[in-house]
C-alpha cells in the first residue's frame, strides 16, 4: 500500500498545482476564476477534503490518503488497477460487476469501495460510463481509468436551485429567512454573486 | 582621367555623406516605424481613468453562458457604474433576470437583488482595490467592470494581459441607433486565461468596446460596449450608502471556499 500512498500523494500534488495555477490566474475581464477556474474545496465532518476544479478533481482523506483526476481522463490507479484509495488503504476499489469505480462520502472523503455513493464523490453507472458526483471528485470507467467531471460552465452544488417555484410564502425557519412552498423550505443565499435557494432538508 | 575619377569619387562620397542621414530620416518616418505603440495607448487610457477621482460610465455587457455560474443561456445586461475613489462604488446591472445593485461605502459592501427584494451586507473597510480582491477571493465573483474602478487600471489589465499589440485604427459605431461613429485605436491583448480586443477613442482616449475570448471549451466570450463616460461625475457620499428597500429580506452571502456546513 505504500506504493499506492506515494502515488496518490504525487497525484494530489499535481492536482493541487492545477488548482493553484488557476488561483494565480485570478479574474479576467469581469469573470472570476473562482466561478470557473479555481476549484472549490469541500470538507467533511471527518476531516477529509476534496477539491473540484474545471481541470480535474482531487480528494484527500483525513488520514492523508488522496486521489486525483485530471481533465482529460488520465488519473491515478490504485494497486488493483481501479480508481481511488480507500480510507484505510486496504479496501478494494475495483468493482467487477459495474466496472471500476470509486466512492466517497458526500463531501469527497474517500473511505470505502463500492459502486455508488449516495450524493458522494463519484460512481460508475450501470451503463459502465463514469460520472462525477454532485460534489465532485474522481470516478473510474470500466477499464480502470479515472476521469473527472469537467465543468467549464460553472455550476452550483447539489441542492441549490436558481429560482423559486411560484406561490411561496416567506417564513422564518431554523433561524433563517426562508421561503416555503409545496412542503419544502428553501433558504435563499447569495452565492458567487447570484441569488440561489438551498433546499432545506 | 585620373583627376576626373578622383573628383567623381569625392563627389559621390560627399553625396553619400549628406544623403545617408536623409535616407535614415526617411526610414524613420516610414509606415512601419510609425506604427503606434499599443501598450502606450492602453497606458494613456488607463492613466486618464486613474486620474479621475469620481467618475461614472455605462456599459452593455453580453456574456456567454459558460462564464455565468449555473448559466445555460447567454446573459445580456446594462450596467451603470459610479466610482468615488478611493473606496466608494455603486453599480447596477439590469438584465432579464432582474436588477442587482452593489454598494460599497468604505465601511460595508451590500448586494441587493431588487427583483426578489433580497439583500446582504457585510463589513468591508477596504479601498476599491481591496474590495475587488476580497470579493473575488472569498465570494467568487467580480463586481461588474471592476477593472476600470480600481486605482491602477493599467496594472490590473496588464496582470491579465501578457502582451499588448496595436491592431489598427477603425471606426466604431456609437450614439443613437449607432448612427454616429467614433474613430478608435484597436488593440489586441493576449492573456493567460483570455485574449481581448479593445477599442479606445482616438480623441478622448476612453474605452469604447471590449471583447474577451476565454481559453476554455467553446471559446466563450464577453462583449462589452462602453458609453456615457463622465470623468467629473457629480456624486455625493449618500449615493453609495445602501438602505434596504421596504420589506427586503437580509440573507447570507456564502463564501466559495467551504460548502460543508449545509
Amino acid at each position: 500500500m505504500k506504493i499506492s500512498f506515494d502515488h496518490s500523494r504525487a497525484l494530489l500534488a499535481g492536482a493541487v498545482l492545477l488548482i493553484t495555477a488557476s488561483i494565480a490566474e485570478a479574474r479576467s475581464f469581469g469573470v472570476s476564476s473562482s466561478s470557473a477556474g479555481r476549484g472549490t474545496e469541500y470538507t467533511s465532518s471527518r476531516g477529509g477534503s476534496a477539491y473540484v476544479g474545471p481541470r480535474g478533481a482531487a480528494a484527500q482523506g483525513a488520514n492523508g490518503r488522496s486521489a486525483a483526476a485530471g481533465e482529460r481522463g488520465a488519473a491515478y490507479s490504485g494497486p488493483n488497477g481501479a480508481a481511488a484509495a480507500g480510507r484505510n488503504g486496504d479496501y478494494g476499489t475495483y468493482n467487477k460487476n459495474t466496472g471500476a469505480t470509486t466512492s466517497g462520502n458526500r463531501y469527497g472523503d474517500a473511505y470505502h469501495s463500492g459502486t455508488y455513493s449516495n450524493g458522494g464523490a463519484a460512481y460508475a453507472g450501470a451503463d459502465r460510463v463514469a460520472y462525477a458526483g454532485p460534489h465532485g471528485a474522481a470516478v473510474a470507467g470500466p477499464n480502470g481509468v479515472a476521469v473527472a467531471g469537467r465543468s467549464y460552465a460553472p455550476c452550483y452544488p447539489s441542492g441549490y436551485v436558481r429560482s423559486m417555484p411560484p406561490g411561496y410564502t416567506t417564513v422564518a425557519y431554523a433561524g433563517y429567512n426562508c421561503f416555503f412552498v409545496g412542503g419544502v423550505y428553501y433558504r435563499p443565499e447569495f452565492y458567487q454573486g447570484s441569488t440561489v435557494y438551498i433546499v432545506v432538508n | 582621367m585620373k583627376s576626373n575619377f578622383t573628383l567623381t569619387a569625392a563627389s559621390f562620397a560627399l553625396t553619400a555623406l549628406f544623403a545617408l542621414p536623409a535616407l535614415a530620416a526617411d526610414a524613420a518616418t516610414s509606415p512601419a516605424a510609425e506604427k503606434p505603440n499599443g501598450d502606450q495607448i492602453l497606458k494613456q487610457m488607463c492613466a486618464k481613468l486613474a486620474g479621475a477621482r469620481q467618475f461614472s460610465f455605462k456599459a452593455h455587457r453580453e456574456m456567454d453562458p459558460a462564464l455565468i455560474p449555473g448559466g445555460v443561456v447567454a446573459q445580456s445586461a446594462d450596467v451603470e457604474v459610479t466610482v468615488l475613489r478611493p473606496n466608494k462604488v455603486v453599480a447596477e446591472a439590469k438584465s432579464k433576470k432582474g436588477t442587482r445593485r452593489l454598494y460599497a461605502d468604505g465601511q460595508t459592501f451590500s448586494l441587493l437583488d431588487a427583483g426578489v427584494n433580497l439583500y446582504t451586507t457585510i463589513p468591508m473597510r477596504k479601498s476599491i482595490d481591496g474590495l475587488v480582491d476580497e470579493i473575488d477571493q472569498i465570494y467568487g465573483f467580480v463586481p461588474p467592470l471592476a477593472e476600470f474602478a480600481v486605482s491602477d487600471p493599467y496594472k490590473e489589465l496588464r496582470r491579465q494581459a501578457t502582451a499588448v499589440s496595436y491592431a489598427g485604427r477603425s471606426t466604431f459605431p456609437t450614439g443613437f441607433m449607432n448612427l454616429g461613429s467614433v474613430e478608435c485605436e484597436h488593440l489586441s491583448l493576449i492573456g493567460k486565461e483570455a485574449d481581448a480586443e479593445i477599442w479606445i477613442g482616438v480623441d478622448d482616449h476612453l474605452l469604447k468596446k471590449l471583447v474577451a475570448t476565454f481559453h476554455r471549451d467553446g471559446k466563450p466570450q464577453v462583449h462589452i460596449s462602453f458609453s456615457s463616460w463622465n470623468l467629473a461625475a457629480s456624486v455625493t457620499d449618500s449615493a453609495f450608502t445602501f438602505t434596504p428597500p421596504k420589506g427586503a429580506l437580509k440573507i447570507p452571502m456564502r463564501p466559495i471556499a467551504k460548502l460543508a456546513s449545509r
